[in-house]
């Protein structure tokens, strides 16, 4: 048995471990559905950045970095980490502030129609049942190369240990191991990073050797990149390419049910600010030097054939094995943590978003919660074996869709007196098909919009523009409600337990740490690359 | 030059994400802070 393979199942036991043991804690609902609401800024943040961070983040986008996409991940990262920083203050601290235990029950509440909760319930199932499928097939495809199992044996130990925490503990199970997951990759990489390095003469001599590296890629050194790797043609439409998809994350970060959802779990509105603030550095800072690895594989091997495995490679052929496996791990780890937040959340929608269910007690409640979850997981595995997890249509549904389809009736809800009911719920609709169909047009090459809906007409734009849209039309044709305003104005009003001056503080030296991880990064960017590379020192 | 200007972007748009945060607070704090002043005259009143 090699080493890799017994650092896969002994990181899978200590998840199961560890997971499982968070359940005995589980005593009602809200400890089931929001970790009891007294997540810490460490849990938070864990479970933000680990379950946005899947195994694409380790092989797709490094693959795109391998190809001379290094600038243009970038700039896409630093937008997204803005909404990790805005969305807990325009709507996160709202969110939780309205003491639901999912996003869908928000929507309903707030616009005091369950139509509308019903809505947002059955477009999470489906965005995020599709995502679980992409992260189940992911980790199945990644542990099948790590172990020589079949296919079929990987999925369901994948499966089987994302589901039997988060079946029986809930989101209590899900925060720690997703906290755990995220330690485990980001002290991998953080280790890793020396050794790559130093392969190819350390972090200072990287600059120079890509420089007389004549194997690397077109533009990998310049500000926009490889243009053909973004679908663009010239210089602006690369940096539109990337200026454009940061938009689209960092609306996806401040509001979706996977990211912002995780307020609900948060001790305090204060906790969602910080925690936002951890996951907003490391997705700058972290992805960084988690991008400056890959590319530094360019000069060691310069001719992958799958780029996507570049930090596989790595972990096979650069550091020592004790290091690799715990990269490796640390890939799976990030997939797992995904897939146990979207069945988590598709779980939750599909037990109460659906229909108005009247439990006789608490304990039957979570009983059906857990027997509901149990089977959604199963339906998941079932739809993953069948290979619809690589399905491209399906991957449509599982990208920022949700986004498109809530930030108007989200944001909305907290900034907008006059956004009623039924203008909420047409905007979610009209974002989800104004998503979907251009989508389906572009993804099938359907002239001439394949070439037509891109950067700030991108499908997801194109869904926002119609979701405003709507929004308006449904608003002005049936108004606001005595009752949607009343509980507006009550969300308005700062709960006193968070009314603490040393709170504050405390907020504002991460907002401190915020601003100085910006200038280090600058700086770093400044001296370690952009004047070296203009031959201006 | 563009280079130049994509280092000053990326730290830019984090060190902005965090003055934004405590420009916010910070007035959020003050009205809070005003608030509970107007509360304690009142009662002392």
């Amino acid at each position: 048995m090699s080493i890799f393979l017994i650092g896969v199942i002994v990181s899978i036991l200590a998840y199961l471990v560890v997971g499982l043991y968070a359940g005995r804690s589980v005593k009602d609902v809200n400890d089931y559905y929001v970790s009891g609401r007294n997540a810490p800024t460490l849990l938070i943040s864990g479970t933000l950045f680990a379950s946005m961070l899947s195994v694409n983040g380790f092989m797709g986008d490094q693959g795109f970095c391998y190809t001379g996409n290094i600038t243009s991940l970038v700039l896409l990262n630093s937008l997204c980490a803005v909404g990790y920083v805005v969305g807990p203050l325009v709507f996160g601290r709202y969110l939780r502030r309205s003491e639901c235990t999912t996003m869908p029950e928000f929507f309903g509440t707030r616009y005091n129609d369950f139509r509308n909760r019903r809505l947002a319930g059955i477009i999470t199932i489906i965005s995020l049942t599709a995502y679980l499928l992409a992260s189940i097939t992911g980790v199945g495809i990644l542990m099948q190369e790590l172990t020589g199992f079949s296919y079929g044996v990987c999925l369901f130990l994948a499966w089987l240990c994302f589901t039997a925490f988060t079946f029986y503990s809930g989101s209590k199970g899900v925060v720690i191991t997703d906290t755990m997951m995220f330690l485990v990759f980001l002290l991998a990489s953080i280790i890793a990073g020396p050794y790559i390095f130093n392969a190819q003469g350390g972090l200072g001599e990287l600059l120079t050797n890509l420089m007389h590296n004549p194997n690397i890629p077109d533009n990998l050194l310049d500000f926009y990149g490889n243009i053909p790797g973004t679908g663009a043609t010239d210089i602006f439409g690369a940096v539109m390419y990337a200026v454009s998809m940061g938009l689209v994350w960092l609306i996806t970060v401040a509001v979706s049910p996977w990211q912002a959802g995780r307020n609900l779990m948060a001790k305090s509105e204060h906790v969602t600010f910080r925690s936002g603030a951890i996951a907003a550095i490391c997705t700058v800072v972290f992805l960084l030097y988690l991008n400056l690895q890959s590319i530094t594989v360019l000069n060691l091997n310069p001719n992958l054939e799958d780029s996507q495995r570049v930090l596989i490679w790595a972990a096979f052929n650069v550091m020592p094995k004790l290091v690799g496996t715990m990269v490796l791990a640390g890939i799976m780890a990030a997939g797992l943590s995904s897939a146990s937040t979207f069945l988590s959340v598709v779980g939750f929608s599909v037990t109460t978003d659906l229909f108005p269910a009247k439990f006789t007690s608490e304990k039957q409640q979570l009983r059906t919660s857990r027997i509901v979850m149990l089977v959604v997981g199963v339906i998941a595995l079932i739809l993953a074996y069948m290979g619809l997890g690589g399905v491209r249509v399906i991957s449509w549904f599982a990208s920022t869709i949700i986004a498109a389809s809530w930030v108007v009736p989200g944001v909305g809800s907290v900034v907008s007196k006059k956004l009623s009911a039924t203008g909420a719920r047409w905007a979610m609709l009209a974002g989800f098909l104004g998503f979907i169909i251009p989508k389906c047009l572009v993804g099938f090459g359907v002239a001439p919009f394949n070439s037509l809906f891109i950067n700030f007409l991108d499908p997801f734009f194109l869904g926002l523009y119609f979701s405003l849209l709507f929004a308006v039309i449904g608003s002005k044709l049936h108004p606001v409600s005595q009752a949607e305003t009343d509980y507006r104005n009550r969300l308005m009003v700062i709960p006193r337990s968070e009314c603490v001056a040393a709170e504050y503080k405390r907020d504002r030296v991460y907002g401190y740490v915020l601003i100085v991880a910006g200038i280090l990064t600058t700086l770093f960017l400044l001296f370690g690359w952009a004047l070296p590379y203009n031959g201006l020192i | 030059m563009g280079e130049i200007i994509f280092s000053v972007c990326i730290g830019g748009f984090l060190a902005v994400a965090g003055i934004l945060m405590n420009v916010v607070l910070r007035r959020e704090e003050k009205q809070l802070r005003e608030k509970n002043e107007l509360l304690e005259k009142s009662d002392n009143e």
